[in-house]
């Protein structure tokens, strides 16, 4: 029997030792993800399914009660609260996810015009903000939108915001710190992409009769779908699970996922509920990305206006 | 008077979305405005011209690309743009799809004025040097591209998709993406998917400069078969010269951002204007002299290699006794003979330097007292052709109808 060998940097090894060797390599990692991932998410997925004790405890019925009350059919009868903080969450992350493409797309194309030397500059600008703590940006963000603050002068004499109104809190300091937050995440990605996109093909769909809408439909967004799409889901996934940002500067009025969870694990001792509400965002938000993937992966098909 | 709102509240909330959606539409709108300036632009009436360049000029930065260009192409004429990289050809192709805008001039296709009209709306369309095939298209995606774009579907996409695949041979590759294809398939997929829109004037960028030189003779037999076929105005842009000569109904040889001379192949090879037309056609043997005057029509000018006539302009510019000018003489023009017997009138001794071997013809070069001269011998007719470096030949003087008079 022939003996596979293989060359690997200057190294001969079998099949057998190759395979060691990956292994090895691979095991940290791998036992990492399995300790710290793997395990609490099935323990998650399991407790989601067992029943709160007296105090607090996690016991032993085996129950979809869990669930039942997440859809909302508590002791009070029917009662929508759970199934809106889910809806309100994923639309928070959608709304931000939005806005950012609506504010990235012009930023990364604009990134990736300017010359080498600016295009530095300009990166590094857009990752500023991370190198300050969220909280401090978010009590910022309070402080910049406060009544007393120019910001909300400039908007009471423009007249739109009645005099003495702040700009904060509201949907408009929510947003505004939600996307300053997260633009990042997308617009990185994106420039990536935009970097190194084939402009004659755009040339070719002008010269084949595409006007400025078609060229970017057909000829530049399926360039730049891949870092689009990686964008999207960072800004999307911790954008959902967000709760720091809405109490802040939304006047913490309505519950979010977070929120719900976090309260559930905290003052409510109701572990059994607080893992269902993480088990049923989890599984929409994948189901989300299992669609996106499908969107962005699929291939040579061309939908007519 | 309930019944009547009823009406009101189907009227507001069907009918009028349903008229404006069918004749306010955005797109609809734009695509009709398209067509109709597609069509204004497509009427021949009026027109000897498929293309008139008038006093273009471009410039990049402190560069110029084109410099006052002036040119004007016959409906059904194969042109090329010929000249070395940088000459500015491509910028004048890109000027006329409308891909790039003339700092100053005219642009007309078939009589109408498109200098400001944007790409999307000219009846041209390009071959692009890369293909620039969209990579998340089928090959029949890409082909119908235009065609979509003009909001034409059903039978008639598909019969002018399939016919225009059939003509171009790639319908075997109609489920392929591109990155599938080799680079001579490729090629193929950019002219079909050109060609099926049916344009007056094709412009084509260099179509087969990533090809091998197999596959190129191939494609220019195919491609001018296939120009003569359609009668489609074909502008051509190479910076290979046999390639050139070989498609062309006329040639534009561009240098530094204007064209140096326009003519057909034989027009530019046997009469260069100037020097770079002379030696970027082939080679030449350059002689610098002094005019002497006339004869029989002929100009007489003092070189290295003796009193030489000129019989290139017929005698057309006169130019005065004492002028400074440069004459070309083509290898293959130059005659030698065997060292045999005494030497005639006109005729030196020549010493051969290098000599490379092509098959049908040697390329010599000879040493003639000082003078170093170029000479190409066809190997059937020549048995000189065969004299090896350092061998002795006789060099015959030049008849005055192979002296060309250059400007310069």
């Amino acid at each position: 029997m022939p003996l596979t060998l293989r060359v690997e940097r200057g190294e001969v090894l079998t099949a057998r030792q190759r395979t060691l060797r990956i292994l090895g390599a691979s095991a940290p990692g791998v036992a990492w993800l399995a300790l710290f991932f793997a395990v609490p998410i099935l323990l998650i997925v399991g407790v989601s399914f067992l029943s709160r004790g007296s105090y607090g405890t996690v016991e032993a019925p085996v129950t979809f009660e869990s669930y039942r009350r997440l859809a909302g059919f508590g002791w009070l009868g029917f009662d929508a609260l759970y199934p809106l903080i889910l809806v309100r969450s994923l639309a928070l992350g959608m709304g931000t996810a939005l806005l950012c493409v609506l504010a990235g797309l012009p930023l990364a194309f604009f990134i990736a015009s300017l010359s080498s030397r600016w295009k530095t500059t300009a990166l590094t600008l857009v990752v500023i903000p991370f190198w300050t703590n969220l909280l401090i940006r978010t009590y910022a963000w309070q402080i910049l939108l406060a009544s007393d603050g120019w910001l909300a002068r400039a908007a009471g004499a423009v007249g739109l915001i009645g005099p003495g109104e702040g700009l904060y809190p509201g949907i408009f300091a929510v947003y505004a710190c939600m996307v300053c937050d997260y633009l990042p995440f997308l617009v990185l990605p994106l420039y990536a992409s935009v970097e190194k996109l084939d402009w004659t093909i755009a040339e070719a769909a002008m010269d084949l009769g595409a006007n400025r809408w078609n060229v970017f439909r057909h000829a530049i967004l399926p360039q730049i779908r891949p870092g689009l799409v990686a964008g999207i889901i960072l800004v999307f996934l911790p954008a959902t699970g967000q709760f720091v940002i809405p109490d802040l500067l939304g006047g913490a009025k309505t519950a979010l996922l977070g929120n719900a969870i976090q309260q559930q694990f905290g003052p409510n001792l109701d572990w059994p509920f607080g893992s269902s509400i993480a088990v049923v965002s989890l599984a929409v938000v994948m189901i989300g990305l299992w669609f996106m993937a499908r969107q962005a992966g699929k291939k040579g098909e061309m939908e007519l206006l | 008077m309930r019944g009547s709102s009823v009406v009101w509240i189907l009227f507001v909330t069907r009918f009028i979305p349903k008229v404006l959606l069918r004749n306010c539409g955005l797109k609809k709108l734009i695509a009709k405005r398209d067509a109709r300036d597609t069509k204004r632009a497509m009427s021949v009436e009026g027109s000897t011209h498929a293309v008139e360049v008038i006093d273009v000029t471009r410039q990049f930065n402190s560069c110029t690309a084109l410099d006052q260009v002036s040119l004007t192409i016959a409906p059904r004429e194969f042109l090329s743009l010929l000249g070395p990289s940088g000459c500015g050809k491509t910028t004048l192709l890109r000027i006329i799809a409308g891909l790039e805008l003339a700092d100053s001039g005219t642009v007309r296709l078939m009589g109408n004025d498109v200098t400001r009209v944007p790409a999307h709306r000219r009846p041209v369309n390009t071959v692009f040097q890369s293909y620039a095939l969209f990579p998340h298209l089928t090959i029949r995606d890409n082909v119908a591209f235009g065609l979509r774009m003009k909001r034409i579907a059903g039978a008639e996409l598909d019969r002018r998709v399939d016919a225009v695949m059939e003509l171009t041979q790639i319908t075997a590759f109609a489920a392929r993406l591109p990155a599938q294809l080799s680079g001579g398939q490729r090629q193929r997929v950019a002219l079909a998917r050109a060609l099926v829109n049916e344009p007056k004037v094709l412009l084509l960028d260099e179509p087969l400069g990533a090809l091998d030189l197999k596959l190129r003779r191939q494609l220019q037999i195919e491609l001018l078969a296939l120009q003569r076929r359609l009668g489609i105005t074909f502008i051509f842009v190479t910076h290979d010269q046999e390639e050139a000569l070989a498609m062309s109904d006329r040639i534009a040889v561009m240098n530094a951002g204007h064209i140096e001379q326009l003519g057909d192949a034989r027009e530019l090879y046997e009469l260069p204007r100037n020097r770079f037309v002379a030696q970027f056609l082939g080679t030449c043997n350059l002689l610098a002299g002094t005019v002497r005057g006339t004869r029989e029509g002929s100009l007489l000018v003092e070189t290295e290699w003796g009193e030489l006539a000129s019989g290139s302009r017929g005698g057309a510019r006169s130019l005065a006794p004492g002028t400074r000018c440069t004459l070309a003489i083509r290898p293959e023009k130059v005659i030698l003979r065997e060292p045999e017997g005494p030497l005639r009138a006109g005729e030196r001794e020549a010493r051969v330097l290098h000599s490379v071997y092509n098959g049908s013809d040697t390329e010599l070069s000879v040493d003639a007292g000082g003078l170093t001269l170029q000479v190409n011998c066809m190997n059937a007719t020549a048995s000189i052709a065969s004299r090896q470096p350092g061998q002795r030949v006789i060099v015959l003087p030049p008849p005055a109808e192979s002296v060309i008079l250059l400007e310069d």
